[in-house]
């Protein structure tokens, strides 16, 4: 090794460009010592400089680290000098430590202890499975050396079985081979039990036993232990491996008595009381095995580094190995997050109940963490706690903290709902004047955030690297000029008195705006990557015209998006349109579209409970499926939120035998659409305005392959009452429907089949008697696809509402049984049920 | 002499490494560069490489590390990107005690990307648990005592609320 070292030396003084790993790699010292040496010298292991570069603080606990380790002078010899005598002191040290802590040590893991002189050890251990159980044991004499190894296979029902069999097995040797003084190991604890209470030693084990426990430390209890046994005449007895004083104590107190000294079998039980258990193979060893607390501490920092402050605060309370971890982490975290939110005490509270010393103590908190920060930068800096306007100060020196650290994401949410708090925080970026350290910012979340206008426009001229932005809920927002070149997703949500967007975003692919009643309007867009739109309108005003020229205002700004189309809006104003538009109505062309994307905000009026006609129906958003020519998927959804569809709220006319001859009516006004193959419709009931509709799409989509419903049970949250299909007045009426629907087009079939379902499904039929044992389980798994018709196929996904209560009671499971019911109705689907059901 | 070479393509560089109990492996250089163990390595050495020794890496856990590497040899484009995510949430999905053996490698071999991925593996694994479970997950042994466990709760109370 000094040889090798001196040369590296030499060479390293004669010539430097030459690679030192060749001389290295020739040199005979061991590979494990050259690998670190080479690392030291390129500096990638982690020596003092490394760490402090890392971690951002020095590790005093560290004996040996590099110190001036240049590439030009390196004294090798001197390093591999001190290393040994690190090495050599840190020996001692453990040495000591040991020594020290072999009294109270409880360590499951135990490493191989020689036996006594003039003894041979048995370790033997046993693995149980099903199939059968292997049992292994190695032998060896006082200096380790291996004189047996040998295994067996025997069956057995249980583990415990197993380890006696073994044990007899391994005994038999013993005895074939005339061993006298053997130690035994084994590591069931109740196995070594089990012997000690047998009044007659079993089989072949018929020599006095010693059990040695580990962690049974005091030579007192064990004595005590030895004269129980023996009084119960089991020559077992029991002292600890830890020290072998220990075991020739006992064996000098063994010479007391006879029948100890005559033919000792020593048993070592591994693991101490009631923790054991009957598995004894390895793998379960191993599982028991603290592992994540010896990983080298810059790994666990970097695992702490992943976690909210919160958290990492958590793991405080581990073990002493973890309680200053979290601590270390934030020196040089490259995340500071600080989310109280999660914490479910807080999420349902409104911000309002937060009080202002809570507020404060956690705004300390904040301070203190972003203090002990030492590294230079920041990646990412978070903080979700309902702060309000009284924190400013502690904000906005926040906002300075992440800007000096130049961080990449800033993320501020200080709302747990999107609040209507006053005294909004409203300071963010509002004093300052310059703020160059934002220049790096690729992600921004304001959330509860009052944002002004000026803030905005000061972070799109500052971050020109932006990619995300999100700002929820503010209120202090009117214009928003976004122009940013790499903003590829925007969100603007709840900012109720945002007047005018503009958009001027050259890479911007996805969008998605929640917008409130002061907009009128989008001016101008321009976005040409943008794929995936979604725009929610709330009821913003009285003035339905001035709306609906916003909506189409709006779909004509979009009109270039190129996938994905999502509108939501109020049931008010989707009934407003249905008034004023028909099916003729021209929308602004969305030329690119191929899946559009339509959600109605609680979809039952308070008219329709009375009675009242919906003229229009849901008919209109056909309109919209013909101004997207190359539409391929429509969705619509129907959000129950406040559900209040309970049958028996309303009188409601369900037998429309007029439905399809409306639907015929509508021929003149309708075109086909070629490109239209999947419909989805989510949150279907199965009334007549649903049945219009769907009616209206198979009329229009010529080359349509697939239909999706995801039905609605009929219930009412609000009394907790869902409807039992017993209680459905309605349930003769239902049926009679279906047969009619399924009446009056025979020639289209499949379309009646399908309705056929569907009413089945959505309604409750009362159809299926007690008897037919329906296998639910095979349904509960959804989506359910029930046919394969080459037309297209249905599918019925379980609703979503669906409680659990009512796959649990037999009684009221009217999904299935409509399922059935349809199933018997119609012999062709069960077929492909049947089918669907053996290939899953 | 077990290898995961990739065979495929004849024109691209393969380096030889060895692990920790002597099997020797010979990988893509391309793929064995992404750790900045092995490359810098690879620059020292030069063109006249021979096997290279990793004695702080068995096999076993060699073939996992090199497994990722060549998964991660070029550049992800965009269209890729979901793909590998769904490869490397699955790659991570393993025993703890395989996830440690990767993780310490990860750690010798240098791979900032893979040592990301674990980390965050564990992380997660932490992620809204009590204490009580984190240690039951980890089979942590705490060496407070009741009193010491205590105050550091109560030295901390912000968190343990």
């Amino acid at each position: 090794m000094r040889a090798a070292s001196k040369e590296i030396i030499k060479h390293r003084i004669a010539n430097e460009v030459k690679p030192i790993w060749n001389l290295l790699r020739k040199s005979r010292i061991h590979e494990r010592l050259k690998v670190n040496l080479w690392r030291m010298v390129i500096e990638v292991l982690l020596i003092r400089k490394q760490i402090v570069i890392r971690l951002g603080h020095e590790d005093s606990m560290c004996g040996f680290h590099g110190e001036g380790w240049n590439r030009g002078k390196i004294n090798l010899l001197g390093i591999i000098k001190r290393f040994n005598l690190a090495l050599e002191e840190f020996i001692m040290l453990k040495a000591t430590e040991k020594q020290q802590c072999s009294a109270t040590s409880s360590s499951n893991f135990v490493s191989w202890i020689p036996p006594p002189t003039g003894w041979i050890k048995v370790n033997m251990d046993v693995t149980h499975s099903e199939r059968g159980s292997v049992a292994a044991m190695v032998v060896r004499n006082e200096d380790g050396k291996l004189l047996l190894l040998s295994s067996t296979l025997t069956s057995c029902r249980s583990s415990f079985e197993a380890e006696f069999k073994a044990l007899n097995w391994v005994a038999a040797f013993a005895e074939a081979r005339n061993w006298k003084q053997v130690c035994w190991e084994v590591d069931v604890m109740e196995v070594v039990k089990t012997i000690k209470a047998t009044k007659e030693p079993t089989n072949c084990i018929l020599f006095p036993l010693i059990v040695v426990y580990l962690g049974m430390n005091s030579l007192e209890n064990i004595l005590s232990c030895v004269l129980d046994m023996l009084t119960a005449e089991q020559a077992c007895a029991a002292v600890t491996h830890l020290s072998i004083d220990y075991l020739l104590l006992l064996m000098d107190s063994c010479g007391k008595f006879p029948t100890l000294s005559t033919n000792p079998l020593l048993l070592v039980g591994k693991r101490v009381g009631e923790r054991c258990s009957r598995s004894s193979n390895k793998r379960r060893m191993q599982k028991d095995l603290d592992r994540i607390s010896q990983l080298p501490e810059e790994i666990l920092v970097l695992i702490l580094c992943w976690l909210s402050v919160d958290e990492a605060a958590r793991t405080s309370v581990l073990s002493r190995r973890w309680g200053k971890l979290w601590m270390r982490t934030i020196l040089a975290t490259p995340r500071l997050e600080f989310n109280c939110m999660k914490k479910s005490k807080l999420v349902l509270r409104h911000p309002s109940e937060t009080s202002d010393s809570e507020r404060y103590e956690y705004a300390n908190l904040v301070n203190k963490a972003t203090k002990l920060h030492t590294a230079p930068t920041l990646e990412e800096f978070a903080v979700a706690f309902p702060f309000n306007s009284k924190n400013s100060k502690d904000i906005d020196r926040w906002v300075e903290f992440a800007a000096e650290k130049q961080v990449k994401k800033l993320k501020l949410d200080f709302s747990v709902k999107v609040c209507h708090d006053d005294d909004s925080y409203n300071g963010f970026l509002a004093s300052q004047e310059s703020n160059k350290g934002l220049y790096r910012l690729r992600d921004l979340y304001l959330r509860g955030v009052d944002v002004v206008d000026k803030a905005m426009s000061c972070v799109f001229s500052s971050s020109p690297f932006l990619e995300r932005l999100c700002v929820i809920g503010s209120r202090q927002l009117h214009i928003l000029e976004v122009a940013s070149p790499n903003l590829n997703y925007l969100e603007i949500i709840g900012c109720k008195n945002l007047q005018l967007l503009n958009i001027s975003a050259p890479n911007l692919r996805k969008i998605k705006l929640i917008l409130g009643e002061a907009l009128l309007g989008i001016d101008s867009v321009s976005a040409p990557d943008l794929s995936h739109v979604s725009l929610y309108l709330r009821y913003m005003s009285n003035d339905i015209f001035g709306l609906f020229n916003c909506i189409q205002n709006l779909l004509e700004r979009f009109s270039q998006v190129k996938k994905k189309f999502s509108l939501r809006l109020s049931c008010d104003i989707f009934c407003e349109i249905a008034r004023i538009i028909d099916l003729r109505h021209q929308f602004p062309e969305l030329s690119n579209v191929e899946h559009l994307k339509l959600s109605i905000m609680n979809p039952w009026p308070w008219w329709y409970f009375v009675g009242l006609e919906w003229a229009q129906g849901l008919l209109w958003p056909c309109a919209l499926v013909k101004a997207a020519p190359l539409l391929h998927k429509l969705s619509i959804e129907l959000i129950h939120r406040r559900h209040q569809f309970a049958v028996r709220h309303f009188n409601f006319k369900w037998m429309d035998e007029d439905i399809p001859e409306k639907v015929k009516a509508k021929a003149d006004i309708r075109h086909s659409h070629r490109h239209l193959k999947v419909v989805e419709l989510v949150g279907f009931t199965g009334c007549r305005n649903d049945i219009e509709l769907v009616l209206h799409l198979l009329e229009i989509a010529v080359s349509l392959e697939k239909v999706i419903i995801s039905v609605c049970l009929p219930s009412s949250s609000e009394h907790g009452h869902i409807m039992r299909y017993e209680e459905n007045p309605f349930a003769e009426q239902f049926q009679q429907c279906a047969q009619l629907l399924k009446k009056t087009r025979p020639d289209f079939a499949n379309v009646y089949h399908f309705c056929h379902i569907f009413l089945a499904h959505c309604l409750h039929l009362r159809c299926v008697t007690e008897e037919f044992d329906f296998a639910g389980a095979k349904f509960r798994s959804t989506p359910v696809c029930l046919a394969d018709y080459s037309m297209w196929s249905v599918c019925f996904h379980q609703p979503a509402n669906l409680p659990r209560s009512f796959c649990k009671d037999k009684g009221s499971m009217p999904f299935y049984r409509s399922i059935a019911y349809a199933l018997l109705n119609c012999s062709a689907l069960l077929e492909c049920c049947v089918k669907g059901n053996r290939s899953s | 002499m077990a290898s995961s070479t990739s065979g495929s393509s004849s024109s691209s560089k393969v380096v030889k490494i060895r692990s920790s109990d002597n099997e020797n492996f010979e990988v893509e250089e391309a793929a064995a560069a992404r750790s900045e163990t092995i490359k810098k390595l690879l620059e020292d050495v030069g063109d006249d490489a021979d096997v290279i020794p990793l004695p702080n890496v068995d096999a076993k856990t060699l073939v996992k590390v090199m497994e990722w590497c060549k998964k991660h040899m070029d550049d992800v484009d965009e269209l890729n990107k979901e793909e590998m995510k769904t490869w490397d949430a699955e790659f991570v999905d393993m025993d703890q005690s395989c996830l440690y053996n990767v993780l310490l490698a990860a750690n010798f071999l240098n791979i900032k990307e893979l040592l990301d991925q674990l980390t965050q593996k564990v992380a997660d694994m932490i992620k809204g648990k009590s204490p009580e479970e984190i240690r039951a997950t980890f089979n942590i042994k705490n060496d407070f005592t009741p009193e010491e466990e205590a105050e550091i709760r109560k030295q901390n109370a912000w968190a343990f609320e």
